[in-house]
C-alpha cells in the first residue's frame, strides 16, 4: 500500500519557509562552525545556521545488507564470507569491512528496517523523502529538508550537494529552488562553469555584474510573482559561488596526500570531499556509491564494492571526522533503497528484498549499537522492525530538526516523518 | 553582411504578405473580457494594465504557442505592419505551425503521464533506455498528427483507453503500458485517469475517505476496476516472447477470465464502476464503456478539465488550482467564466486550437505585465510571468545570439555537428531532451545560471562572427543604432526608459565589440530574457 500525503486544503497553512526567514539571521551570526584551519580567513563568512550536518553515503542498487551490517556466518543464507569482530565487543560486520569495524564504537546499525518497496525509483524515492511516490506529487527529499532547515541564510554555497549520485534524487520546490540537490559529478570538476570564460577579466565580470543589477532593476521593479523571486535567487547564487572563498572547499587536492590515499577510491575522493564541504558548512551532502544491483555474482561483486570503495571511503570518513572533532555533529548515513534476499539465486545472486535490511548510522551520538535483529537465515525479522518513518523522525531528532514539521506542496500539508515515532534506543 | 541581408528581404517579404481583412477574433474572446471587466468593477478599484505593445505581445505568443521566440526580421516585419489584424494574424500563423503541434502534443503529453519526464515503465522487465526513447518517439509522433488535424479532445480519449495490440503495430498503446510502474497497475490507471482527464485526485481516497470531498475508497478502487483486466506481454524485437532479455517492444491484451480486483481492506470483489456514476454490465467492453462515462456531456468534467488546462497555460494560472484538483472546497476563482469557456469548447467540437486561439484574441491575454497605477486589480488584470521551459531557454539563447532565427526545435533532438554541441551541453545542466522534458518550467538553479554566465558555448555563441553582437557592430550608425539592433534581437523589442542612454554611453566607452558582447552577456542573463512575460 502506497503511503499517502496528508491531503490538504490548497492555501491552508503556512509555509515553513516564511518562519525561516526570519528565524535564521540572529542563528547565523551566534553559531559556531567547525574548526577550518583550510578556511581560517574566512571565520566570519562560514558556520551554518545550525551546528548538525548530514553526509548521507548513498548505496545505489540495493546492497546486501548479509554480506556487509547483517553476516550470517555459517548459514545457507550467508555466502561465503565470515564475521568479523569490531571494536566493541560482540558486535560483528561481514569480513570484508575492515576499516568500518575499527570504528565500530562511532556506528550504529539499525537491522530490521523494513519497507513495502522492491522495485529501485520507488525504494529510492522512498528512502529519500520518507513517501512511495504519488503521481504527480512532489515530495522533498531528506537533503531539501535538511538544507531548508538548517542554513543560514545568504550561505555562499549550495545548501545541498550531491556529489556523484547513484540514481535520480526526488526534486521538489516545496522550499524554493536553491535546496534542491546540486549535482558534483566528480572531483575534478566539481562546478562546471564556475570560472570566468577566459576572455573576461575579473574587472570586466565585476562591471557586468553592475550592468545585470541596472538592467534588472527596471524590469523587476515594475513586476510581480513568485518567478522573479526563483530567477533573482538563482543569479544570486550563481554570482555568489564565483566569488566565494568558500569554494575552496571543493579542491580536495588541498588535502595531503596521504589522507587522500588513505580515503581510497573515487568514493573515498567524493566523501573527502563531502568533509570539506561540510567543514564549510554546506548541511547536507549526499555521496552516491552505485552496483549493489548485484542479481548476478553477488559475492565477488560485493567483495570488490567494499573493500575498494565503502570500506576505506567510510572507514576513513568516520575516523577523520573524529580527528577533526566534527563527528559529534555529522550524521553519516549509509543506505540504499533496499536490501537483498537472504536466499541465494541460481546465478549466485540475489534479489530485491525489501522485508528486513540494514541502515547504518554514526556521528551524533549514535555509536557502538545494534538496534534490532533478522533471525538466524536473514529471512524474518526478530526483533525491533523499524519503519521508514519511524528512521527518518530518528534522523530528524538526532540532528535537531522537529519530526514533525511540515511542508506545502501541490496545495498538499506533507510531515517531514509521516507523523513516524523516534527510535528511543538510538537517542 | 550577407546574412543581414537576407534578414531584411525576409522582413520586406513578410512585410508585403497579405493581411486578411477580414479576420475577426472568434466571439469568445470579447465574452472572455466582458465577464472579466464585469468581476474587477463590482469586486476591486484600480485599472487594469494597458494593452501589451507589439513587442511584448509577439515574444510572448511566440514562446506560447512556439516555444520559442521569434527571430530579428519576424519582429521587425511585425512591429513595422500598420494592419489593424495582425496580431490576430499572427496568432493564426502560429497555431498552423508543425512547431505548435509539436509543442501541444508534448504539453499533453505531459499531462497524459502526470507529469513525469517521460514515462515511468517496469511491466517486469527492464526497457533500455534506447527502447523508451524509440517508444517515445513514436507515441508523440502519432500525438502530433493527432493535434494538427485537432482531434477533438473525446477521439483522443477514445483511443487511447481503446489502444491494444503491439506498440509497434500501434504506439499510442505506450499510453497504457506506462502504468506498470512497479505500483498494482489498475491503481496507477485510476489515479492518471481521474487527473489527466478529470482534473480530480480521486486517489486521495485511496487510503481513505477523501477528506472534504466526497470520494470514497470505493470510488478510486471501482475506477482502478475497469483495468484489472489489462495484461501486459514483453516481446523480443521479432515479435515473439522475450526470454531473459530487455523488452523492444510490448504487446498490452484484455483478459476477460481475468479475476475482478479485490478490496484490499475488506477482501470482496470490486465492480468496476466510476466516480461520477457508471457501471459497466458483465458482457460490456469495458475501456469503450468508460469513455463514454468520462466524455458524458452531463457532467462535462472532461471539457472543463481541458479548459482550465488551457488557461492555466496560455493565461499563466488555472481558473482552479492545482488544475489537477476539482473539489468541492476548491471551487474555480471565476466560476462564470470557466463555464463560459467549457460551453464555447463543448460546442466546438472540443477543440484546443479553438480555445486556444480565443484566449489569445482576448484582451486578457495581451494586457502587459507591468503594473500601472497602484491599485488592487487582480485576477488577470496583468499578464502572469511565468519561468521558461526548457525548450523556450534553449531556443532564446539560440535566436538571441545568433542575429537570427535559425534554430532547430529542441524537441526535435538528437543534433549532429555543432546543434549537438550545443544541446549536449545544455543537456548536462538542464537535463537532455527526452520525452517531453521541452515543456517542463525550469528549475532555474544555480548550476543552470552558471552555464548561461560562463559556459564556453554560450560564450562562443556570444562572441561568434556573424552572431548578435559582431553584426551590430556593423550596424551602420550611432551607437543608439547598435544598441537597438541588440535589444530587438535579443528582447525583441526596443530598448526603453533609460536603456539606449545607459548603452550608448557604455559602448562608447569600450573599444571594438567588447561592449556589445557585454551588452549581448547582460541581456541574456537578465530577468527579462529569463521570464515569459
Amino acid at each position: 500500500m502506497t503511503i499517502c500525503s496528508d491531503c490538504a486544503t490548497p492555501g491552508v497553512g503556512v509555509s515553513r519557509r516564511s518562519f525561516l526567514r526570519f528565524g535564521m539571521g540572529a542563528a547565523a551570526a551566534s553559531a559556531a562552525g567547525f574548526p577550518l584551519p583550510l578556511l581560517a580567513q574566512d571565520k566570519d563568512t562560514v558556520a551554518g545556521g545550525s551546528g548538525k550536518s548530514v553526509i548521507l553515503l548513498w548505496m545505489g542498487g540495493g546492497p546486501s545488507q548479509l554480506d556487509t551490517w547483517d553476516p550470517k556466518p555459517g548459514q545457507k543464507t550467508g555466502g561465503p564470507f565470515k564475521g568479523l569482530e569490531t571494536s566493541v565487543r560482540g558486535i560483528q560486520l561481514a569480513e570484508p569491512m575492515e576499516r568500518i569495524s575499527k570504528q565500530m564504537k562511532h556506528v550504529a546499525v539499525v537491522r530490521a528496517l523494513t519497507t513495502m518497496e522492491a522495485a529501485h525509483e520507488r525504494g529510492a524515492h522512498l528512502l529519500h523523502t520518507c513517501f512511495a511516490p504519488i503521481p504527480g506529487q512532489d515530495f522533498a527529499a531528506m537533503g531539501t529538508v535538511v538544507a531548508a532547515e538548517l542554513t543560514r541564510k545568504d550561505f555562499p554555497l549550495p545548501s545541498y550537494v550531491a556529489v556523484s549520485p547513484a540514481g535520480p534524487i526526488p526534486q521538489s520546490t516545496a522550499f524554493g529552488e536553491e535546496f534542491q540537490a546540486f549535482t558534483v559529478a566528480n572531483v575534478d570538476n566539481p562546478v562546471p562553469n564556475v570560472a570566468r570564460s577566459g576572455g573576461v577579466s575579473a574587472d570586466r565580470q565585476a562591471a557586468r555584474e553592475k550592468l545585470l543589477d541596472a538592467q534588472n532593476e527596471e524590469f523587476e521593479g515594475r513586476r510581480e510573482g513568485r518567478v522573479i523571486e526563483k530567477t533573482r535567487t538563482a543569479v544570486k547564487k550563481a554570482g555568489d559561488l564565483m566569488t566565494t572563498p568558500l569554494l575552496k572547499a571543493f579542491n580536495v587536492k588541498a588535502e595531503s596526500e596521504e589522507l587522500r590515499k588513505e580515503y581510497g577510491g573515487y568514493f573515498g575522493q567524493n566523501c573527502l570531499l563531502a568533509r570539506r564541504l561540510v567543514q564549510a558548512g554546506v548541511k547536507f551532502v549526499e555521496v552516491g556509491l552505485g552496483g549493489w544491483d548485484t542479481h548476478y555474482n553477488n559475492f565477488e561483486a560485493v567483495n570488490k564494492l567494499v573493500r575498494e570503495e565503502l570500506d576505506p571511503g567510510m572507514g576513513t570518513l568516520i575516523a577523520d571526522l573524529d580527528r577533526q572533532g566534527m563527528l559529534k555533529d555529522t550524521l553519516v548515513l549509509c543506505m540504499g533503497e533496499f536490501g537483498r534476499t537472504p536466499e541465494i539465486n541460481a546465478s549466485n545472486g540475489r534479489d530485491h528484498w525489501c522485508k528486513a535490511f540494514s541502515v547504518a548510522m554514526a556521528g551524533c551520538g549514535v555509536g557502538g549499537r545494534i538496534i534490532g535483529a533478522t533471525d538466524k537465515t536473514g529471512m524474518e525479522i526478530q526483533d525491533r522492525p523499524v519503519t521508514v518513518p519511524e528512521l527518518f523522525a530518528t534522523i530528524y531528532r538526532l540532528i535537531g530538526i522537529p519530526e514533525n514539521n511540515h511542508y506545502i506542496v501541490n496545495a498538499r500539508k506533507v510531515k517531514y516523518s509521516y507523523g513516524g515515532k523516534p527510535v528511543k534506543e538510538l537517542l | 553582411m550577407k546574412t543581414v541581408g537576407v534578414f531584411l528581404a525576409l522582413a520586406v517579404a513578410l512585410g508585403m504578405a497579405p493581411q486578411d481583412r477580414n479576420l475577426k477574433p472568434p466571439d469568445l474572446s470579447p465574452a472572455i473580457d466582458r465577464i472579466l471587466e464585469a468581476r474587477w468593477k463590482k469586486d476591486v478599484k484600480g485599472d487594469p494594465a494597458p494593452l501589451a505593445d507589439d513587442a511584448e505581445f509577439l515574444r510572448r505568443v511566440s514562446l506560447d504557442l512556439r516555444g520559442r521566440p521569434a527571430g530579428l526580421a519576424e519582429v521587425k516585419a511585425f512591429l513595422a505592419d500598420p494592419a489593424e489584424s495582425k496580431r490576430l494574424a499572427k496568432i493564426d500563423e502560429y497555431l498552423a505551425s508543425a512547431e505548435c503541434n509539436r509543442l501541444m502534443a508534448r504539453r499533453l503529453a505531459s499531462v497524459l503521464f502526470n507529469d513525469y519526464d517521460r514515462p515511468y515503465i517496469q511491466p517486469g522487465k527492464n526497457f533500455s533506455y534506447q527502447t523508451v526513447q524509440r517508444l517515445v518517439k513514436d507515441f508523440l509522433a502519432i500525438l502530433e498528427e493527432r493535434v494538427a488535424k485537432d482531434v477533438p479532445i473525446p477521439m483522443l480519449l477514445d483511443e487511447l483507453l481503446e489502444a491494444k495490440g503491439r506498440t509497434d503495430k500501434n504506439p499510442l498503446v505506450l499510453y497504457k503500458l506506462s502504468m506498470w510502474t512497479g505500483d498494482l497497475p489498475a491503481f496507477e490507471f485510476s489515479d492518471r485517469v481521474s487527473k489527466s482527464w478529470l482534473g480530480i485526485r480521486v486517489s486521495c481516497a485511496r487510503c481513505h475517505d477523501h477528506p472534504f470531498d466526497r470520494w470514497t475508497q470505493e470510488d478510486f478502487y471501482g475506477l482502478s476496476g475497469f483495468f484489472t483486466r489489462h495484461k501486459v506481454k514483453c516481446l523480443d524485437k521479432g515479435g515473439g516472447m522475450a526470454m531473459g532479455t530487455d523488452c523492444e517492444e510490448v504487446e498490452i491484451e484484455e483478459d476477460p477470465k481475468a479475476p475482478e480486483l479485490t478490496n484490499p481492506d475488506s477482501g470482496g470483489l470490486l465492480k468496476p464502476t466510476f466516480l461520477l456514476g457508471g457501471s459497466p454490465g458483465s458482457k460490456e467492453d469495458r475501456m469503450p464503456f468508460l469513455a463514454n462515462l468520462i466524455r458524458n456531456p452531463g457532467h462535462n468534467q472532461l471539457a472543463r478539465n481541458f479548459t482550465n488546462r488551457m488557461w492555466d497555460w496560455l493565461m499563466g494560472r488555472g481558473l482552479v488550482m492545482p488544475v489537477d484538483d476539482f473539489n468541492q472546497k476548491n471551487k474555480a476563482s471565476i466560476h462564470e467564466l470557466l463555464e463560459k469557456i467549457t460551453g464555447d469548447f463543448s460546442k466546438n467540437k472540443y477543440s484546443l486550437k479553438h480555445i486556444a486561439r480565443a484566449i489569445c484574441a482576448s484582451k486578457a491575454y495581451q494586457r502587459a505585465s507591468a503594473r500601472g497605477e497602484p491599485g488592487d486589480v487582480k485576477d488577470y488584470a496583468r499578464a502572469t510571468l511565468k519561468g521558461l521551459t526548457v525548450g523556450q531557454l534553449f531556443m532564446s539563447i539560440a535566436v538571441a545570439t545568433r542575429g537570427g532565427d535559425t534554430a532547430p526545435d529542441r524537441a526535435q533532438a538528437p543534433f549532429n555537428g555543432w546543434w549537438g554541441w550545443y544541446a549536449g551541453q545544455m543537456g548536462l545542466v538542464f537535463g537532455p531532451s527526452v520525452g517531453w522534458t521541452e515543456v517542463t518550467l525550469l528549475p532555474g538553479n544555480a548550476r543552470q545560471m552558471l552555464m548561461i554566465r560562463n559556459g564556453e558555448i554560450i560564450q562562443q555563441m556570444i562572441r561568434n562572427p556573424g552572431g548578435t553582437a559582431s553584426l551590430a557592430a556593423k550596424v551602420d550608425g550611432s551607437p543608439a543604432d547598435k544598441v537597438e539592433f541588440v535589444f530587438l534581437s535579443v528582447y525583441g523589442g526596443k530598448p526603453q526608459g533609460q536603456e539606449t542612454a545607459r548603452w550608448a554611453s557604455w559602448l562608447e566607452s569600450k573599444k571594438g565589440e567588447a561592449g556589445l558582447t557585454d551588452l549581448v552577456w547582460t541581456l541574456i542573463n537578465s530577468t527579462e530574457f529569463l521570464t515569459r512575460h
